[in-house]
């Protein structure tokens, strides 16, 4: 962590939440502790720094910071997920519901009650459809990859992006896309001899342990 | 699905240092591994190190040890990941109980504690405002002269004519 408190942060996009259990898990226990099965979900908060993203881990008491500086960023992947579609189905079906037991049961308090339930279902459709579809997205480096919850949505996702990518290629440098398909040629076939059979004439090295190694990789990962 | 690729994908990753077998009797070994070769001593704690337990952390040599310890008591600043937020707390001690008048008689003086206590604790990184503990040290305090107030008056210490 920077020693120095004075650092200025700029927060992307909106806070995220993030379960701490799967979400199998988190349907079942809604079913056992309703609304209380908010507490096994985490705030999660992406600030950019003046050389560096960081990511805040909130349970509201307690913060949990992790650094990326710029130059560590290896990629950002964004990929579109099914809760855009699913919710627009679930929400559609439900105030269609609503609304047609308000019209079965016929009197104004019924068609009062009903109707504004799918009203207020009404408008979370509407906000969630304007926000844009969701997607994932995520932060890899060379040893770690986190998802990002709070570009949970395309536009803000690609907005922040596009920020951090102009950060990051101020470090960095830039790579186009023909650099990119030749490195990851280059890539593979540097590892193609290692899935390749070898040789009668070349036998392979003897399988050997390096203790060494397997010592500073656990010496020195904190 | 978009990928973005920066360059630092295909950097090559340099190995790690190894560290050389003691050859020669009476030669200082680490204090970790005593068959490696010492090159260096912990900054913190002076023990010798070999290349392996030779952790570089911004500009001093130190051991795993002292890095794990200097965690745990926060006094590497550069390792601290986590910080709790005495403000919130405080907030929260002082507005929460109103709901119920009998439990600001436990979390007034324990938010009033917090505000004094914690006020030049270091809060949240991100968000550099200390308004909560004065929120919570002036609520609280009030709490607190309420019911002096009220006892006061109820003992007959304090004569009041409403």
């Amino acid at each position: 962590m920077p020693d120095s408190e004075s650092i200025k942060y700029r927060r992307l996009g909106a806070a995220g939440h993030y379960p701490t259990v799967s979400p199998a898990v988190v349907v079942i226990l809604f079913f056992f502790i309703g609304i209380f099965v908010l507490l096994f979900y985490r705030r999660r908060e992406l600030y950019l720094g003046p050389d560096h993203l960081l990511t805040v881990e909130s349970t509201g008491y307690t913060e949990e910071y992790r650094f990326f500086n710029f130059t560590d960023i290896q990629s950002i992947t964004i990929r579109s997920t099914a809760y855009y579609t699913t919710w627009i189905i679930v929400l559609t079906l439900v105030c269609a519901g609503l609304i047609l037991i308000g019209a079965q049961i016929g009197d104004t308090p019924g068609w009062a009650v009903f109707g504004s339930l799918a009203g207020i279902l009404g408008i979370a459709l509407l906000v969630h459809v304007f926000k844009g579809p969701t997607v994932q997205c995520k932060l890899k480096t060379a040893v770690s990859e986190i998802e990002l919850p709070s570009l949970g949505r395309l536009n803000r996702a690609r907005s922040c992006l596009a920020e951090i990518e102009s950060h990051i290629e101020q470090v960095q440098g830039r790579m186009e896309t023909a650099d990119i398909a030749q490195q990851i040629h280059l890539q593979q076939t540097s590892t193609a001899p290692l899935h390749s059979h070898p040789s009668a004439s070349e036998p392979p090295p003897a399988p050997t342990v390096d203790a060494d190694a397997d010592e500073q990789d656990s010496g020195k990962t904190f | 699905m978009q990928v973005t690729v920066f360059p630092a994908r295909f950097q090559d990753r340099s190995a790690g240092t190894n560290a050389e077998a003691i050859m020669v009797d009476g030669e200082a070994g680490c204090f970790y591994h005593t068959e490696k070769k010492a090159v260096i001593s912990c900054e913190r704690c002076g023990r010798f190190l070999c290349g392996l337990c030779d952790i570089l952390l911004g500009e001093e040599h130190i051991c795993s040890n002292c890095i794990e310890s200097g965690r745990k008591k926060g006094k590497i600043q550069t390792l601290e990941n986590k910080r709790t937020l005495y403000d919130r707390m405080a907030l929260t001690a002082a507005l929460l109980p109103i709901i119920s008048v009998f439990g600001t008689l436990v979390f007034a003086p324990y938010a009033l504690y917090l505000s004094i206590r914690h006020r030049n604790t270091p809060g949240s990184l991100v968000r550099h405002t200390k308004w909560r503990f004065y929120v919570a040290g002036t609520v609280a305090s009030l709490q607190i002269l309420g019911w002096a107030i009220f006892f006061l008056d109820w003992t007959g210490a304090l004569k009041m004519d409403f």
